[in-house]
């Protein structure tokens, strides 16, 4: 037995228990397989959805258990839920109503919420910062978040208790149990620091919005966007910054947190351009708005802020006129590209210095800052001395070709390609090129040089062939491969 | 702003279609002449319109590539005339066409530095994306390659893209893959549509070579329909050195080109000829 519900706990089953005798005791019990990956995962999403309380949460991995609980930072957040007991209470009736049952416990550290939530009397406790030491002091020694052996050594010598090491030194204790023992009683206790790793990091700037009644509509939410990004964009602009990147949480009543990310090049603080990304990012959701039971809680955050230059606006004159086009207008509907089609899918060119045709070029995401490129330059490299262009269309992986009519060390005079004979009238070339010595040919994988040539056939149709391998050495017959097409 | 109504509309549709463009919401240049006068004398405008949608068709089945030349040529020289980067909009998967390779647009004359490419699934894609592009000012063109669904480019499409440059001054080049001759007599709001075939080049006699080598790119250029103009057919030559177009020799009245090395300098003084 992993784990047992609370009816079969009264019936005297115990986790640790073996199945049959679980059975014996309690026939009537209702056995599921243990799913720690399945449990993991709905605790993260459980997570996730605290941070309608708290900006900064976390899946609590103390030991080296599977996880089992919460951890939030609530610092200055109790307030806004009309303090640490009402805050308790909302959070234990909103799990209440998801069917879980939850044991709570807020705390001046994480390691007095810890102890307090497992071994406290009661589910619901709030630790106040003068009775720290007295609250912990009944509770078990385990309560530490220490690992059994450690709990087992101490109990052999008497220690069972928190309130056992109160007040003992800690130079004899660290030398005995080890350092950590000293570690986790000095964070239950306050004394040293203890960081909690949320789940991300919270944004410096968020707007939010509650709901008395869920909302479900596509169009609310999308008018609920509007108003988050206006007060967003307010927001940003008092603290003189814009954002990279965008998140919108949508939190179901069910528990379920729906979240959305835009991404864009330039800093953003306009709402319009925001509410524009996250409509058609969320018209490019493959699945349809499932808002379930409704959203109850919206909250949209700034990530990634960086300090904004402000910019005079132009004031509505000169404006077409401007030289250089208008870089701004480009950048935003390039952000809607990207968001709607993946900003891998928007890219610029920059050469590459290689030979190898494939590794010419490289493709950056529009989001890099654009810097001009010497393409003429570029291409008299690739060319070396000899004017065989390159093709307008590169066809990826080469195309093996039948040749029909060989002639050594010049091209073809009749090859096949998709099934149609092309006789050639025209040839240039041929180009040699060897592969980088620390890699193949990118698709083939072969090490052989290639002799290509850029021929033309009687109906005026450009092609760029290559041949791999020589006539000269015996046992090797050359293949002829088409890699491109010319305009 | 009513959000309602502008996500209820399906997606091509999203935002409210533009108006009806007034002479002064054009700006620049109206158009920009293709650097051959006779090419040019053919045109309305006295050269390639802008704030239009052209549309290129390949007259036969392996006449992409030589049809992506002649739009490559058309963009190169709007390129040349206006600011901003190019909108290069293609279907994620290029069909059998292979694709565009940037060393090879740059060997062609035009600047992959301006080139802003995007990838997308589908042919709807595709035009949206070539909306979008036409609304924002700062773009000197944008180009559609309709590899494999160029049914999705209907008349509705097109008056769609039309609307939307003569809105905003931008200029659309539409490159449809399937159909060739027989669908290119489809009716869309495009206001000119080109046909293109490759032709055999001048062959260039190397010296110790039984095989010539190749000459500029050469292609049968017909201009099958266009608004205010009439149609016509020209041999074209495109150089890449001097963005320019060159007719390769008269083709209704004129003996073919004889088979000697004709190098673009020769070109141009056959058309003072």
């Amino acid at each position: 037995m992993t784990a047992v519900a609370a009816a079969a706990e009264r019936a005297g089953v115990t986790p640790g228990m073996a199945l049959a005798d679980a059975r014996a005791l309690c026939p009537a019990l209702a056995v599921a397989p243990a799913d720690p990956d399945g449990d993991a995962a709905a605790l993260g999403r459980l997570a996730l959805w605290c941070g309608r309380y708290s900006p900064w949460t976390a899946v609590d991995t103390p030991t080296a258990d599977a996880p089992d609980g919460i951890v939030l930072d609530i610092t200055g957040c109790a307030h806004l839920f009309g303090g640490e007991a009402a805050m308790l209470g909302d959070i234990a009736g909103r799990l209440a109503d998801f069917g879980l049952t939850a044991r709570l416990a807020a705390a001046p550290t994480p390691g007095a919420a810890w102890a307090v939530a497992r071994h406290g009397v009661g589910t619901r406790a709030i630790v106040p910062d003068d009775a720290l030491a007295e609250t912990l002091a009944p509770l078990p020694l385990a309560a530490l978040r220490l690992g059994t052996s450690v709990v087992e050594a101490m109990s052999r010598v008497g220690l069972k208790r928190v309130g056992d090491l109160l007040g003992k030194p800690a130079a004899p204790l660290a030398a005995r149990f080890g350092p950590r023992l000293v570690t986790r009683l000095d964070q239950a206790l306050g004394r040293q620091a203890e960081t909690v790793h949320g789940l991300a990091p919270p944004p410096r700037h968020e707007a939010r919005r509650v709901f008395a009644e869920p909302i479900v509509l596509r169009a609310d939410v999308e008018r609920t966007v509007a108003e988050l990004a206006d007060g967003l964009a307010a927001r940003l602009a008092d603290a003189g910054v814009g954002a990279r990147r965008l998140d919108l949480r949508l939190y179901r009543v069910d528990g379920r947190v729906r979240e959305t990310t835009v991404r864009t090049s330039a800093l953003c603080r306009e709402a319009a351009h925001m509410v524009r990304l996250f409509r058609e990012r969320l018209d490019a959701e493959v699945e349809e708005l499932d808002a379930g039971f409704g959203f109850d809680l919206a909250v949209l955050g700034a990530l990634a802020v960086e300090p904004a230059i402000a910019c005079q606006d132009g004031l509505g004159i000169a404006d077409a006129d401007r030289a250089g086009g208008h870089p701004d207008e480009v950048a935003r509907l390039l952000d809607r590209f990207g968001n709607r089609f993946g900003f891998d899918r928007v890219v610029r060119y920059v050469p590459r210095e290689s030979t190898v045709p494939e590794r010419a070029v490289r493709a950056v995401p529009v989001l890099d800052a654009a810097r001009p490129q010497d393409w003429p330059a570029h291409l008299r490299a690739l060319q070396g001395g000899r004017q065989i262009g390159r093709p307008l269309l590169l066809v990826l992986p080469p195309d093996p070709v039948t040749t029909l009519a060989e002639v050594p060390d010049g091209p073809p005079m009749l090859f096949e390609w998709r099934r149609r004979t092309h006789r050639v009238a025209r040839a240039d070339g041929p180009e040699r090129l060897a592969p980088e010595w620390w890699r193949p040919w990118a698709g083939t994988g072969s090490r052989t040089t290639r002799d290509y040539f850029r021929v033309e056939d009687t109906e005026g149709h450009r092609f760029w062939l290559y041949r791999e391998g020589l006539y000269d050495r015996p046992g090797d017959s050359p293949r002829w491969f088409l890699h491109g097409v010319y305009g | 702003m009513n959000m309602k109504r502008l996500s209820s509309s399906p997606p091509t549709g999203r935002q409210d279609p533009p108006r009806r463009p007034s002479p002064a919401a054009r700006r620049g240049p109206v158009a920009v002449p293709l650097g051959e006068p006779r090419l040019d004398a053919a045109l309305p405008e006295g050269g390639l319109e802008l704030g239009v949608v052209h549309e290129i068709v390949p007259a036969g089945p392996g006449d992409m590539a030589a049809t992506l030349g002649f739009g490559l040529g058309l963009l190169a020289r709007i390129a040349a005339a206006r600011p901003g980067p190019v909108l290069w909009a293609t279907t994620r998967d290029p069909g059998r066409h292979g694709t565009a390779y940037p060393p090879g647009l740059a060997a062609a004359g035009f600047d992959p530095g301006r080139l802003i490419h995007l990838a997308v699934g589908t042919a709807q894609d595709v035009l949206w994306a070539l909306e979008e592009g036409l609304a924002t000012p700062g773009f000197a063109a944008v180009l559609g390659i309709l590899a494999r669904d160029g049914r999705r480019y209907d008349f509705t499409a097109s008056r769609r893209l039309s609307l939307r440059a003569a809105a905003g001054g931008g200029t659309a080049i539409v490159l449809r893959a399937v159909g060739g001759a027989t669908d290119a007599a489809g009716t869309t709001a495009a206001a000119t549509r080109w046909a293109v075939a490759a032709r055999p080049s001048v062959p260039v006699r190397h010296p110790g070579h039984a095989m010539p080598g190749l000459g500029p790119p050469r292609w049968h250029v017909e201009l099958l329909r266009c608004k205010r103009g009439r149609p016509h057919d020209w041999l074209v030559e495109w150089d890449h050195e001097t963005l320019r177009f060159h007719l390769a020799a008269p083709l209704a009245d004129r003996a073919p080109v004889p088979q000697t090395a004709v190098r673009p300098q020769a070109a141009t003084g056959w058309r003072a000829a």
